[in-house]
């Protein structure tokens, strides 16, 4: 029986590939969109950031006590890619790419079909242990009775 | 628009079936000029979903079971009706690619100036451009 | 669907879901591809029985063997976490590209 596999999103923004991969990495806590299944510990959260460069985190940070992370860079080329691997081996993979006055960016989400289906499901429900886990508000309305 | 899921949708988006999705998304791309913006894919390879936009349509695509395109059926039952910003470019980039023309672009009495064109499983559509006063 | 939730919170109980996603299988089949004795694993399918995650019925070549399967609707409910991921991709994608154009539009590259 097939599996998911993988999620394929592209969007194109009206800033050049340079820019797009610093705002993406560095300004992250300021346009991620946060619910109650984005965070490890929601309650206590108080922000989200890369640590540049390959074999850096995406932390989820908070006001006392240390990060906790969220995944690992393993690809970090400004203004082309950043491949990032979460803790159930699955990648995320961004990808900056010229298009006239845009830049098109593709994030890709990959290693779906390693899931246990139930498990991503649950852990939906009762808050983020792995990066699949970041549903936003809207989800969690869907999947309440 | 209807907005939901995280993205914008037309009120209508034609759902196309493919038998080859993978080919036909490529062949859009470079002939008709939409771009992909969403694409599931399972762990075979097939293609779960797809949706590709141009101007502000949208088109789904895949591959589900009992569902045919022209090619395999023979025969043509929907056009797809697009307006384009430059007719005569497109139908020089559809013409680069390969596209099945129909003539090319001309002016209608109805008021715009277009070509038709069919993609590798048939399915047909027509890109016209107002015409300007 | 707390209740779906709750049942699926145990780990032994989400690999019986997985496993019966390809397919029924006897109650004996469960228990053996998960390195469970008998007893053990029918605490497990009860609970999955009794929150509507799986039906039983009686195989018909021997009486004592029962089925199991998921119920068609948990399949689906199941199936949808996939909808929801590419919702969520989408959103944060769109959430990145307002960000990025209300903050940094017209610093092109040229």
């Amino acid at each position: 029986m097939t599996k998911p596999a993988s999620v394929r999103v592209t969007v194109y923004v009206a800033v050049d590939p340079a820019a797009a991969f610093e705002v993406f990495t560095a300004e992250i806590d300021e346009w991620y969109r946060r619910g109650p299944h984005n965070f490890f510990d929601p309650v206590r959260a108080v922000a989200i950031r890369f640590e540049p460069g390959v074999g850096g985190r995406l932390l989820e940070v908070y006001g006392e006590g240390k990060p906790r992370e969220m995944a690992r860079v393993e690809v970090w080329e400004p203004g082309i890619r950043l491949l990032l691997r979460d803790s159930r081996d699955t990648e995320i993979d961004v990808t900056f790419e010229a298009s006239g006055d845009e830049t098109k960016v593709t994030l890709e989400h990959r290693g779906l079909e390693r899931l246990p289906t139930a498990e991503a499901e649950s852990h939906a429900r009762f808050g983020g242990r792995l990066l699949i886990a970041w549903f936003s508000e809207y989800m969690r309305e869907r999947t309440s009775a | 628009m209807t907005e939901y899921a995280g993205q914008s949708f037309p009120t209508l988006c034609p759902y196309l079936f493919y038998e080859d999705t993978g080919a036909a998304m490529e062949f859009l791309e470079r002939a008709f000029g939409f771009r992909e913006r969403l694409v599931t894919k399972d762990d075979d390879g097939t293609y779960r979903h797809v949706e590709m936009e141009r101007g502000g349509g949208v088109v789904m695509m895949g591959s589900p079971p009992g569902h045919k395109s022209p090619k395999s059926l023979g025969q043509v039952t929907v056009g797809l009706y697009l307006h384009v910003d430059d007719v005569d470019k497109l139908y020089e980039q559809a013409k680069a690619a390969g596209a099945e023309l129909d003539g090319e672009p001309a002016d209608q009495a109805y008021g715009v100036r277009s070509f038709g064109a069919r993609d590798p499983e048939g399915h047909q559509w027509w890109f016209a451009q107002p015409l300007a006063g | 669907m707390d209740h779906t939730f709750a049942a699926l919170a145990d780990p032994t109980r989400r690999q019986v879901v997985e496993l019966l996603r390809d397919g029924p299988r006897r109650a004996s089949e469960i228990a053996d591809a998960l390195g469970m004795s008998r007893p053990a694993m029918s605490r497990h399918l009860r609970v999955l029985r009794t929150k509507g995650l799986v039906d039983v019925e009686t195989a018909t070549a021997d009486a004592r063997e029962r089925l199991y399967q998921l119920r068609p609707d948990t399949f689906v409910a199941l199936q949808a976490w996939l909808d929801q991921l590419q919702a969520y991709w989408s959103e944060q994608l769109g959430s990145f590209k307002k960000h990025a154009e209300a903050t940094r539009r017209g610093r092109q590259a040229r």
